[in-house]
């Protein structure tokens, strides 16, 4: 038996409407949006327009030429703070965060461009909001924070910390990598900036394509120049949007199975897939709950969390056992620190890190019920 | 016949405007932006006048944000 726990690094399996678009794509009408007015051009635009529509619906994104497509969430946060940040800006971030947000900051500290002050979190991964609050400066021109964690599953309350930005004036940019799709997410609601999103984890794309959504009002230099097929007779890179952000040919191929994903879940119901993962994931932690050798992280069932489950087991590393499970039993995990180190350090389990169980929603109750047995197998013998 | 062509910023608003007029029940095609106007972006929207009333068309758009530039041309 194979069992695919791994949906939090990528989702799989994908619904088989995002190969179907993508192949219909490349056999029937595979031109370049945006850069010829013949047929097959213009369809391809149109798909690409209909899926910046589809995305700024799903996260009330004010105007859909503010969604921007990228290769992934780590392009996307280096587009956005590279394309904001000045000379002796702050940033706040939490304990939880990726290092697709903590490096690319590490980076601009490191040529004396900004500060950074991190935010510290609970053991769960909650960010402490007293704490975050001390944290702005005079010059706070930015607070970065995860949505949900890769890590220990914790969601972070995005709205009220979005209501602080906004009372400080502040800007609010969020990483919504692990929840974008599976979390709803409300821009203009929860006071969002910018919001980063990944394709091919919970909005069940293909990997190579994510992006941001930009609040009208707030201008982010580009870090590439080049063709956009519009303005082709001036030698400068256009400011609209998208434009201003998306030079070269896009990955139309990668937005159009973003695109099969997106109506797939919404098709599904947000919510029920939710739900459905939450009693999944519930059922998994309350049957390892009970079993002395092994150590849990994050927070409990009754929380609002992500469909992960980060554990250890006494004895054990966490590379050793998710090698087991692999080589033994054919449950594909997660081990290590999930490009998350100081997220660790908030759940103290540097420098080994955690094996994470990570469910889709594809994942069936007997997978769940045979990685338990498995995990009590392997903790007997 | 004198057709009306639209252009707009970027090929986003030109789709943009073609979802607006189509949900107006404007008639219009697509076609690739003539290279005497401008090169603003590969597509434009043209408008036979005798089928649909420019007026309409105009306010439509203004009504909806979008921007454009109007142009007339003579095409076969
Ligand atoms: C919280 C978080 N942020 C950012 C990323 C980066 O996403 P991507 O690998 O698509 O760039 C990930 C996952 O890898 C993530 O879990």
């Amino acid at each position: 038996m194979k069992v695919y726990l791994d949906n939090s690094a990528t989702s799989w399996p994908k619904p088989p409407a995002v190969l179907d678009a993508m192949s219909t794509y490349i056999n029937e009408y595979g031109a370049s949006p945006g850069r010829s007015g013949h047929g097959f051009a213009v369809r391809a635009a149109r798909e690409v327009f209909e899926t910046r529509e589809l995305i700024a619906s799903l996260f009330n994104v004010e105007s859909s030429e503010r969604v921007i497509f990228s290769a992934n969430a780590t392009h996307a946060i280096n587009i956005a703070l590279k394309g904001l940040l000045k000379k002796g800006d702050h940033v706040i971030i939490t304990h939880m965060e990726h290092n697709s947000v903590r490096r690319p900051l590490k980076y601009l500290k490191s040529i004396g461009l900004i500060d950074v002050t991190i935010a510290d979190c609970c053991e769960k991964g909650y960010v402490d909001i007293d704490k975050l609050t001390s944290c702005f400066r005079e010059n706070t021109k930015l607070v970065v924070t995860i949505h949900g964690s890769n890590v220990s599953g914790a969601v972070m309350p995005i709205d009220r910390i979005g209501q602080i930005c906004k009372a400080k004036g502040v800007l609010y940019m969020v990483d919504a990598a692990q929840t974008a799709g599976f979390i709803p997410i409300d821009m203009q609601n929860d006071s969002i900036d910018i919001l980063v999103f990944t394709g091919h984890k919970k909005l069940y794309g293909p990997p190579g394509i994510g992006g941001l959504c930009i609040r009208n009002g707030i201008h982010i230099d580009t870090l590439i120049h080049g063709g956009t097929g519009s303005r082709s007779e001036l030698d400068v890179h256009p400011d609209f949007y998208p434009d201003r952000l998306e030079a070269g040919t896009p990955n139309t191929l990668g937005i159009l199975g973003l695109k099969a994903g997106i109506q797939y879940i919404i098709a599904k119901g947000i919510d029920s897939i939710r739900e459905r993962l939450g009693q999944q994931t519930a059922f998994l932690i309350n049957a390892l709950k009970g079993i002395d050798e092994i150590t849990l992280y994050g927070p409990g069932t009754s929380e609002n969390r992500l469909p992960l489950v980060s554990m250890n087991v006494k004895k054990i590393s966490p590379s050793q056992l998710a090698l087991t499970l692999d080589s033994e039993y054919g449950i594909m995990t997660r081990a290590g620190l999930h490009c998350s180190p100081l997220a660790h350090q908030t759940l103290s389990t540097l420098p080994q890190g955690t094996v994470r169980f990570s469910l889709g929603c594809f994942t069936t109750d007997k997978e769940i019920d045979y990685t338990i047995n498995a995990l009590k197998r392997i903790i007997t013998s | 016949m004198n057709y009306i062509i639209l252009i707009f910023q970027s090929t986003h608003r030109t789709l943009l405007a073609e979802k607006v007029l189509l949900g107006h029940g404007i008639k219009f095609d697509i076609i690739p932006t003539p290279k005497e106007i401008t090169s603003d972006c590969g597509m434009a929207i043209r408008i036979n006048p005798s089928l649909t009333n420019k007026g309409m068309v105009i306010s439509i758009l203004n009504d909806s944000k979008i921007d454009f530039n109007l142009y007339e041309k003579w095409m076969q």
